[in-house]
């Protein structure tokens, strides 16, 4: 009965989940009359310092990324095993190491660029990869480090080394996330896994590029096969719906691709793999004890960063407050 | 030899009523002490993010401290039918030593599974009042429900103590 | 009016002669240079509007693609998916001769070939608004630079047209009326010569019969 020792963790969790932006607090922030006001409502929820009251609606990037350092330390603090909840920042690793790669390539400087969220320190990081000293390293990074020099090295083409890279951190994430034993993080990162593999397969599609250019794009781990998709690159796109029809994409793939269809954009496909994805995490609303909970609260959060970005995004720029709405994410709570 | 010794202390009626009792108060005191440490270490959680949630949370907590009583009770009842506190001593044989055993086990092991169960439930009920306060009465009533089979337990433990001839 | 300072001399009037009928048909020519000027201008003028208008529309998709993806995605990673271009373009200018008037011509080349070679990011961490994004700003630079190439056009062009129009107006407001001017004051001075010899030979004339008469009649005295 492992999961009595989240008892503490998960009562704290449920306190702090009333204090996620529900509905109405983001209602309050779409129809904000500013974007000033818009950020007070993120304030009141408890994002920022409360010290200090920041009137500069321009700040809001820098504290989304604060209020995000924010949760994830809480839960490493609260968490019996913190060490699981690396699963979710090494995405910021492979970040970084995509920033320091290219950087050494174009000899430039984009230290700017590196996030201080990920599970190594970026400083660290850096030494590593510019010393090419990758002992310390993940087994997995390290592998996709020397992948991508070395393809780079050949081809000279950039984008390489964001497809290893990704395709490594989520087989990276995959890998941690079985070897945690908790089946709610493995099942999170295959359905993580399986709704970017939909989305590259329509963007590549859009493209117009070839099958072995989606098979290097694809992650493999998830639960879709990625030859479904090679083998339905061409040919229109009803077939992929079909093919997929009684997977439970079917329904999200059938209303995301006819929106497609009809705008031309992915906007509307993205917040529905999104929802999807918040779907799945919201049955940690009832699980009573265990790590679920404070999995799902960590993805609530980030959930709740990217809505407010969108609406602060929408707000500075002017967008109608409909339009901001349609791009929103479901919410957790 | 030694083994017969031995099979003789362990067959004596006495001991195995004995044991019986300490089985009753220990099983169900575990269970009781677990099930209180869950629902504590969820109140404490909530308490720190909000401490006026103290008095609910300690009337959640408090719930699966009741099996360990009733382990406790059971035990009082064995202990005074076969003598021990009050009363005389009787001797009994190791038919009715086993027999007392036997009482003590619906008491002992319903008592230690569903204290547990019950701390689970209000874990979860502090999980309700975190997030609703106004619903500690109903969050009460599903972590009570599981006390439902440990009365059950009690009471079929009492009544085969009493069913015992001597 | 103002005028020549000359000699009022027969040759200088020829040589004024001569001058003026050069301004005439320079006059001529300047005319009919800037209105052709003109028209060519007016032409690019129109395609140039037309153009712009594409390419304001196209850009401001752009705006609103990045936007979304903006919005979904952290600043960061929107940054690094950018950071490292995969396409290379590279411009080449030249001029083309419009009514001796010299106008720049760009012509750009891409590193590679393949037109759906221009994402430089993976797809994992990127929003597809930013594929649509960099597509069409793929799709704007042709049109971009072509932009740029009649708007540099139309600029020198249009400064032609002003020069151009400055000639004609100097020829025809103050070289030829000046030149006319002169050539009347050179003739009527002339004349005004011609008249005072006649008079003067009339005079002499005049006097030289007074002088005969007197003459003869003092013959007759004696």
């Amino acid at each position: 009965m492992s999961d009595t020792k989240y008892a503490y963790a998960v009562g704290r969790i449920r306190s702090m989940e009333r204090k996620l932006l529900d509905k109405i607090g983001i209602e309050r922030m779409v129809h904000a009359s500013s974007p000033e006001e818009a950020l007070k409502v993120l304030m009141d929820a408890g994002y920022g310092d409360s010290n200090a009251r920041v009137s500069d609606a321009f700040e809001y990037e820098r504290i989304l990324r604060e209020e995000n350092k924010k949760v994830y330390k809480l839960i490493k603090e609260i968490a019996p095993e913190p060490e699981v909840f690396d699963l979710f920042l090494i995405k910021n690793d492979y970040h970084n190491a995509k920033v320091i790669l290219k950087a050494e390539f174009l000899n430039q400087d984009f230290d700017e660029l590196l996030l201080d969220t990920g599970s190594i320190p970026e400083a660290k990081l850096k030494m590593m990869i510019k010393e090419r000293n990758t002992s310390d390293m993940p087994v997995r990074m390290k592998k996709a480090v020397e992948e991508s020099i070395d393809t780079f090295n050949r081809t000279g083409d950039p984008q390489v080394i964001d497809l290893i890279m990704d395709k490594a951190c989520f087989q990276h994430m995959k890998e941690m996330a079985v070897h945690s034993n908790v089946k709610f993080a493995k099942d999170l990162v295959e359905i993580m896994i399986d709704t970017i593999n939909i989305k590259t397969y329509l963007r590549v599609k859009r493209m117009n590029k070839s099958w072995d250019f989606l098979d290097k794009a694809l992650i493999p781990g998830g639960r879709i096969d990625a030859k479904i998709f090679i083998g339905k690159l061409e040919g229109p796109l009803e077939s992929i719906v079909d093919e997929l029809r009684y997977t439970p994409y079917g329904a999200l793939l059938e209303e995301g691709i006819e929106s497609y269809k009809k705008t031309g954009t992915l906007i509307y496909f993205e917040k529905l793999c999104d929802d999807f994805v918040m779907d799945f995490v919201k049955k940690a609303k009832y699980i009573a004890l265990g790590i679920e909970p404070l999995i799902g609260y960590l993805m609530a959060k980030e959930n709740e960063i990217k809505i407010a970005r969108i609406i602060m995004v929408g707000k500075i720029n002017g967008m109608p407050d409909d339009i901001i709405k349609e791009r929103l994410r479901e919410v957790y709570v | 030899m030694e083994n017969i010794i031995w099979a003789q202390i362990l067959l004596n009626g006495n001991v195995l009523a004995m044991m019986g009792a300490a089985l009753a108060v220990f099983l169900a005191g575990i269970g009781s002490a677990r099930g209180v440490g869950i629902v504590g270490e969820a109140a404490a959680g909530v308490v720190t993010e909000d401490p006026g949630k103290f008095g609910q949370a300690l009337l959640l907590q408090a719930l699966p401290g009741t099996q360990g009583i009733y382990g406790l009770l059971t035990a009082f009842v064995i202990l005074n039918r076969i003598g021990v506190v009050g009363g005389t001593a009787v001797e009994l044989s190791p038919m009715q030593g086993l027999m007392f055993f036997a009482a003590s086990i619906p008491i002992a092991i319903v008592g230690y599974f569903s204290a547990i169960a019950q701390g689970r439930a209000a874990a979860a009920g502090i999980g309700v009042i975190a997030k609703r306060p106004e619903e500690l009465a109903k969050a009460i009533t599903f972590a009570a429900m599981v006390e439902t089979y440990a009365v059950l337990a009690l009471l079929a433990s009492i009544l085969m103590v009493f069913g015992i001839n001597l | 009016m103002a005028m020549l300072r000359v000699n009022p001399t027969r040759m200088e009037l020829t040589r004024l002669k001569k001058r003026l009928l050069v301004a005439r048909r320079g006059h001529k020519l300047q005319k009919d240079k800037r209105d052709e000027l003109m028209k060519q201008f007016l032409e690019l003028v129109r395609k140039n509007k037309e153009l712009r208008e594409k390419v304001e529309k196209m850009l401001m998709q752009v705006h609103s693609n990045f936007l979304i993806a903006r919005a979904v995605m952290s600043n960061e990673m929107l940054e690094e998916a950018l950071m490292f271009p995969k396409q290379d373009v590279s411009v080449d200018v030249s001029t083309k001769n419009i009514m001796s008037v010299n106008v720049p011509v760009f012509d750009y080349s891409t590193k590679s070939d393949d037109k759906a070679n221009i994402y430089p990011y993976g797809f994992a961490t990127t929003s597809g608004e930013l594929d649509t994004a960099v597509g069409t700003l793929a799709e704007v630079l042709p049109y971009m630079l072509e932009l740029a190439q009649m708007e540099k056009s139309a600029q020198l062009l249009a400064q032609e047209i002003e020069k151009a129009r400055r000639r004609v107006n100097a020829l025809e407001h103050v070289l030829i009326p000046q030149l006319t001017e002169t050539i009347k004051y050179i003739t009527m001075k002339l004349e005004e010569n011609e008249r005072g010899t006649i008079i003067r030979l009339m005079k002499v004339k005049d006097m030289m019969i007074e002088q005969a008469r007197k003459a003869a009649a003092q013959q007759a005295k004696y």
